[in-house]
């Protein structure tokens, strides 16, 4: 069930989403205002919220940074409107100079701020435990361990958060993000969206305030702390001799382990949901006749450091284990809740099952992402790769994060740096400086240009950097689910990219369909002529829109979308398109020519210039016109 | 139905097989009869044609989002090659219901066929139950319904084995999409009655010691 069908429920249970889960609560709890730049694994959050908008009469918007989207939903705050904004750990770091600020100007009304971390980085460039931004930014930070609690933590926070009049960060990871379990449902009350803005000496972080609120900031922060021991999410429960403290969603893992263990009366488990700062009443009383401590937590010992330092305050002398129990790194799991469990209670029992894995008699071949069936990225990417090789040109391809990155991998092989949002301009400014006798190339979304691109392409204008720059523009935030970027026409209206480079001062500009290989190959030979003999910037935007968007559109309208075939008669088995183009509709048979698959075959038509002697074609007439206008 | 404290099922495809739909028909079912469940679910990039697994936990006692190595108890493997790469999160003598397909990895020179990817499943420790859902969604015109042939099938299994009782096909025709009803309520009873076939010619006897033992 989606958040959507769920609107007009107000008692019962659904199956969401942890996402979906944070969002119910949010409404529940009569948010206002929601702001979000996508990035797995938080994008359902406010993916969910914006679907139902106009439903609930919330003001819902992509934004196109994290910091930008922070600094709305802060504003709302600030002016009396509950607020949520959600992004992924890096995303925070991107948001982290507003994050900031906000602990020292502290909201009027509930200021929820979502960080969905990637233990295991599923779908990131770094493992990054965003707890941590608690301790820097003193703000505290709390984490559930189902979907279920997601909810109704989300909808405590708010009020929590108004009451004591600062932020609050929900952390969560993958696994509780992307876990979809039973929701309880409750009311969902009619939003406040309308605010007040009372002017404050808080709000103006002019050094001789900031002082003054530097103080105040350590002040309040002493009261959440002491607040936070009556969170009645924190849970002592069962009994023994050992203490285990489990934070955040490691709970989930660690209580299914000690009931497969049969530990429960060995035993005592304290649930801790606030993890930073770790409440020190409910601490001492948990620890209170036992002999020995075990922290559980994945990622950083935050939650472990803090239990130390509260025992040795107080003077409690007992063992504390934690962290050495096991590896640092990646997410939690039930093996890995039981390993730190046996190890540190000294126990012989296991979940009983056969761990037998021997080698297996067959080599089973990695399967990464690839360009999707119609991706106007493979055809732009097969003719580079081509063109290079054909040209012999040297070059350092300084990439970006998005569907594109997938161009590091064979055939293609046209990425050599990927590293954080909008990295790629930006490391090109570098390489052009250093770098000798090599052609440097970045390439970057369109989402991605205008979430951080753009200071580093006025940058290399400016400094007059010889790079090519290619803008690939499938008009949309792709990768992440299909959010709307400012390129995205709604209504018709969007930012045009070229308008902004031209305005930027970038003399060498030219759209390009990357469908067109013959295009392809001039434009980008003529780019590379340009930085090389004039010293400066050039920028190739590649125009076409994501396959999925066109052919959710055309099954939408109805548009019959015919399945390509091989004539066997013409095709010589050269390999080019299962090979180099790899296409997943295209495979090779066992005589290597080759064939399409019908189930994986979209009728792009992407494959047809490709073939040197023509064999691939529409399975029976059509009119690939007709439907160029899904595309553009 | 019979109580369900733990049924462990992973998913196992190519990104865009339509996993993530077959997962939420599962527990929507199961939620209907009473019967919470987890479900963690594979987004972001992996779901781009890449190896996809997802992890179903049914029961009331389950807590934990993830199903450890060796500790599923059914698995619905859409494509050959990603049921040979996921075939160890099966208990043994866990039921491996696959759909006999092979989904190249593109560029990569692969040069392995159905047959060897069968032959690889047939050695382990596991009941195999072969079926042909994308030549069944194919067929009838549905091409991306052969994930709701597969839950047919998941359907039929624990039906026979007694944990599911009757009345489940009247909660799937509430919960299958409107859109193309009628073909998937057909691709929904063929997936019951070709996992039948299968389950006569496997040890059905064995599999249902299988369940009894461990439910």
């Amino acid at each position: 069930m989606s958040l959507r069908r769920t609107l007009g429920i107000f008692s019962g249970k659904a199956l969401l989403l942890g996402n979906e889960a944070i969002a119910r609560g949010a409404l529940e709890a009569g948010v206002g205002v929601a702001a979000a730049y996508p990035g797995t694994p938080s994008s359902e959050i406010i993916g969910s919220l914006s679907e139902v908008a106009s439903d609930v009469g919330v003001y819902v918007e992509w934004s196109t940074n994290e910091k930008v989207a922070f600094e709305l939903s802060w504003a709302a705050a600030l002016s009396g409107v509950r607020a949520i904004t959600a992004m992924k750990h890096v995303g925070l770091n991107v948001a982290a100079d507003a994050l900031m600020s906000s602990a020292y100007t502290g909201v009027e009304e509930g200021f929820v701020i979502v960080s969905a971390d990637d233990p295991s980085m599923w779908s990131s460039q770094n493992e990054q435990d965003n707890r941590l931004y608690g301790l820097i930014s003193y703000i505290p930070v709390f984490e559930p361990d189902n979907p279920g609690e997601a909810k109704e933590l989300t909808k405590a926070l708010f009020d929590f958060s108004a009451r004591v009049k600062h932020p609050v960060i929900l952390r969560t990871t993958t696994r509780l993000s992307h876990t979809r379990g039973p929701v309880e449902l409750g009311p969902i009350p009619k939003p406040k969206t309308s605010g007040f803005f009372n002017p404050s000496p808080a709000h103006v972080l002019a050094p001789s305030n900031a002082r003054v609120r530097r103080l105040e900031l350590l002040k309040k922060f002493e009261l959440i702390h002491r607040e936070l021991s009556s969170l009645s999410f924190n849970k002592i429960y069962g009994d023994g001799r050992a203490l285990v403290v489990a934070a955040g969603l490691s709970h989930a893992y660690v209580s299914e382990a000690i009931s497969k263990l049969g530990l429960e009366d060995r035993v005592r488990v304290l649930k801790l949901v606030s993890v930073y700062p770790v409440p020190e009443e409910i601490l001492v009383k948990a620890v209170d006749g036992v002999d020995r401590v075990v922290v559980i937590e994945e990622l950083e010992p935050l939650v472990e450091t803090q239990v130390r330092a509260v025992l040795h305050k107080k003077g409690v002398g007992v063992e504390v284990v934690g962290r050495e129990l096991s590896e640092r790194a990646y997410e939690m799991s039930l093996d890995r809740a039981e390993a730190i469990l046996r190890r540190a209670l000294n126990i012989s029992t296991a979940i009983s099952r056969s761990v037998a894995t021997e080698k297996p008699s067959i080599s089973i071949p990695p399967r990464p992402p690839v360009f999707c069936s119609g991706c106007p990225y493979r055809p732009l990417f097969f003719e580079l790769r081509r063109t290079i090789n054909q040209q012999k040109i040297k070059a350092v391809f300084s990439g970006d994060i998005g569907c594109y990155t997938l161009a590091y991998y064979p055939p293609y092989k046209l990425q050599d740096t990927c590293v954080e949002m909008g990295g790629s301009i930006g490391l090109a400014n570098g390489f052009s400086v250093v770098l000798r006798d090599v052609v440097v190339i970045s390439v970057i979304g369109d989402s991605t240009f205008y979430h951080a691109g753009i200071p580093a392409l006025v940058n290399s204008v400016y400094n007059q950097h010889p790079q090519v720059v290619i803008v690939l523009d499938n008009m949309v935030t792709a990768m992440t689910g299909h959010q709307p970027s400012p390129a995205t026409r709604v209504d018709g209206r969007y930012v045009p990219i070229e308008n902004v480079i031209r305005g930027i001062g970038v003399d060498f500009v030219s759209v390009v369909d990357p469908y067109d290989l013959a295009s392809v190959r001039r434009e980008f030979l003529r780019a590379v002529e340009y930085v090389r003999s004039e010293k400066k910037t050039a920028v190739l935007v590649f125009r076409r829109k994501c396959a999925l968007v066109a052919l959710d559109e055309m099954r939408e309208a109805e548009e019959e979308i015919v399945p390509y075939i091989v004539d066997l008669a013409k095709c010589v088995g050269c390999g080019i398109c299962y090979n180099f183009f790899a296409c997943p509709a295209i495979t090779s048979r066992e005589d290597r020519r080759a064939s399409v698959d019908p189930e994986l075959c979209v009728g792009c038509g992407a494959c047809v210039p490709v073939c040197p002697v023509r064999a691939i074609q529409p399975s029976k007439p059509m009119d690939l016109s007709k439907t160029l206008k899904y595309w553009f | 139905m019979r109580q369900v404290r733990e049924l462990n099922v992973i998913i196992a495809g190519v990104g865009g097989q339509g996993q993530l739909f077959l997962s939420r028909i599962i527990t929507e079912t199961f939620l209907r009869l009473g019967v919470p469940s987890l479900v963690a679910e594979t987004h972001g990039m992996s779901q781009r044609g890449g190896s996809v697994v997802v992890h179903v936990r049914i029961g009331n006692e389950v807590r934990a989002p993830t199903i450890p190595q060796k500790l599923a108890d059914v698995m619905i493997g859409m494509e050959l090659i990603e049921a040979a790469r996921y075939v160890d999160y099966l208990r043994d003598r866990g039921v491996a219901i696959v759909n006999e397909k092979v989904i190249v990895p593109p560029g990569q020179n692969v040069k392995l066929r159905d047959t060897d990817l069968l032959a690889y499943l047939k050695e382990k420790p596991v009941e195999l139950l072969t079926i042909k859902s994308s030549q069944r969604a194919v067929s009838l015109g549905a091409p991306l319904s052969a994930n709701v042939h597969m839950f047919g099938a998941f359907i039929g299994l624990l039906e026979s084995v007694e944990i599911l009782g009757s009345g489940v096909d009247e909660v799937v025709k509430d919960i299958l999409p409107r859109r193309l009803l009628d073909k998937n309520l057909l691709l929904y009873k063929l997936g019951k009655e070709d996992v039948e076939k299968e389950l006569n010619k496997a040890r059905a006897e064995e599999i249902k010691k299988f369940f009894a033992k461990n439910y």
